[in-house]
């Protein structure tokens, strides 16, 4: 030991330098993994909030109801609002008034099943099935 | 076992060197000291052997080898040390002072025998009581500088170890003080990923985060589609052309248009259905079709 005592101090030093490369390198790429994650996760919060909002159903079943009064009564065919779903018909609808009824549908977060439009003459008839 | 001194001078016995004895026309010890491989090329073994070259009282050249590192563990053994050694002595350059001989051990003594100093066996003396004793007068007046011809005995330079230690350490020592900068800012980032994450509760399971994101995501594609294309259809209807018939589901959209046959109108119609990112238009017989999918 004692005739080998500076070959061992090298040992330890080299043992002490490979022990700091494997920790610094170690560190940095915990760090980068995390700092890419953080940010992703970040973006990823923010567009799931961003997105809950936009199709947030707060307040959507006095929305839906008003959708009722875009058109005359007459218009007004059928309109069956059931828990989340929305069965609805307006007929003998003008050119605007189809532009009335289609955008505020389409204004509301509302998710659009189907919805057909028909034309006979100049009326429309606009059938549609939306949940939320 | 040796006396424990700071320091010590070293004079070798016969069983640690070999010695050749030549004269030769050379007037300085460098130039001998360069002949002394060759010269001593037979005698010498395998193994690193360290040579010394001096001049006896006649005037010729004497030649060693010795192996620096069976003496290192010599010393080593009876709990000495190189290190401590300051001169090197070989018996034969105190020839004169070996009549009669010194007593090495009980059954050994070193005496001159054919001109040469040489470890002869006690029981061979004529007269056993007749010996002398080792002192400091047979110090030689040429004794060789230790530094000069030491090796380490663990066979690497000590002060190209100790640097070598030196930079490896501050090296591994900087390494880490990286590191631990590093592991600061790791502490940052968990923290700011804390942070969003602390928003909302609900999102903090990265499973739980990418189903709600997949859901809303999905959702938010398939209607943001839908009501594209609701939107670029109204943007084909004019005076000119009607909406005949939409199908609109989440998967897939129909539309059928009546359109005049005025090839200005079908070509800006063309270029809105384009714009407005509709598939497979095909315009005939003053009807406008298109179908496709959803998103």
């Amino acid at each position: 030991m004692g005739k080998y005592r500076n070959e061992w101090i090298l040992l330890a030093a080299l043992a002490l330098l490979i022990g700091g490369l494997v920790y610094r390198y170690t560190m940095q790429s915990r760090l980068e993994q995390t700092v890419t994650q953080a940010a992703q996760t970040r973006q990823q919060v923010e567009e799931i909030q961003t997105l809950k909002k936009v199709w947030s159903t707060q307040g959507l079943k006095e929305k839906v109801a008003k959708l009722r009064s875009v058109v005359p009564a007459s218009s007004v065919r059928s309109f069956q609002q059931k828990k989340q779903e929305l069965n609805a018909e307006w007929g003998g609808l003008s050119g605007q008034q189809l532009n009335a009824v289609t955008t505020r549908v389409a204004s509301l977060p509302l998710r659009i099943e189907t919805m057909t439009i028909e034309r006979s003459g100049d009326k429309y008839t606009v059938r549609c099935r939306c949940t939320w | 076992m040796l006396p424990d001194l700071p320091r010590y001078d070293l004079m070798l016995s016969p069983q640690f060197y070999v010695l050749k004895r030549e004269e030769l026309p050379v007037k300085y010890a460098f130039q001998a000291k360069k002949l002394a491989p060759s010269i001593l090329e037979d005698l010498v073994g395998d193994g690193e052997m360290t040579y010394e070259v001096f001049r006896d009282r006649e005037g010729r050249w004497n030649f060693v080898a010795f192996d620096l590192q069976a003496v290192g563990r010599f010393l080593e053994e009876r709990g000495g040390s190189l290190d401590r050694v300051g001169k090197l002595y070989f018996a034969e350059q105190a020839r004169e002072h070996f009549n009669p001989p010194v007593v090495l051990s009980d059954t050994e003594v070193l005496g001159v025998v054919n001109g040469m100093v040489t470890v002869i066996p006690a029981r061979l003396l004529a007269d056993p009581d007749q010996t002398t004793t080792f002192d400091d007068s047979f110090r030689p007046e040429q004794g060789f500088g230790f530094k000069r011809t030491r090796r380490r005995s663990g066979g690497m330079d000590s002060r190209f170890l100790t640097a070598a230690a030196i930079v490896l350490a501050v090296l591994g020592l900087a390494y880490i003080a990286e590191g631990f900068r590093y592991q600061r800012e790791l502490g940052t980032a968990q923290a700011s990923l804390e942070k969003a994450l602390s928003a909302d509760p609900a999102l903090r399971g990265s499973y739980a985060r990418n189903a709600i994101y997949k859901k809303y995501h999905a959702l938010d594609t398939t209607q943001r589609a839908i009501r594209e294309r609701l939107k670029a259809l109204g943007r084909l209807t004019s005076k000119a052309t009607k909406l005949d018939k939409v199908t609109l589901s989440k998967e897939r959209y129909e539309a059928t248009l009546s359109v005049p046959n005025d090839p200005k109108i079908i070509g800006s119609l063309k270029a809105l259905a384009q714009r407005g990112n509709l598939e497979g238009v095909q315009i005939a017989s003053g009807k406008l079709k298109t179908a496709g999918k959803v998103p």
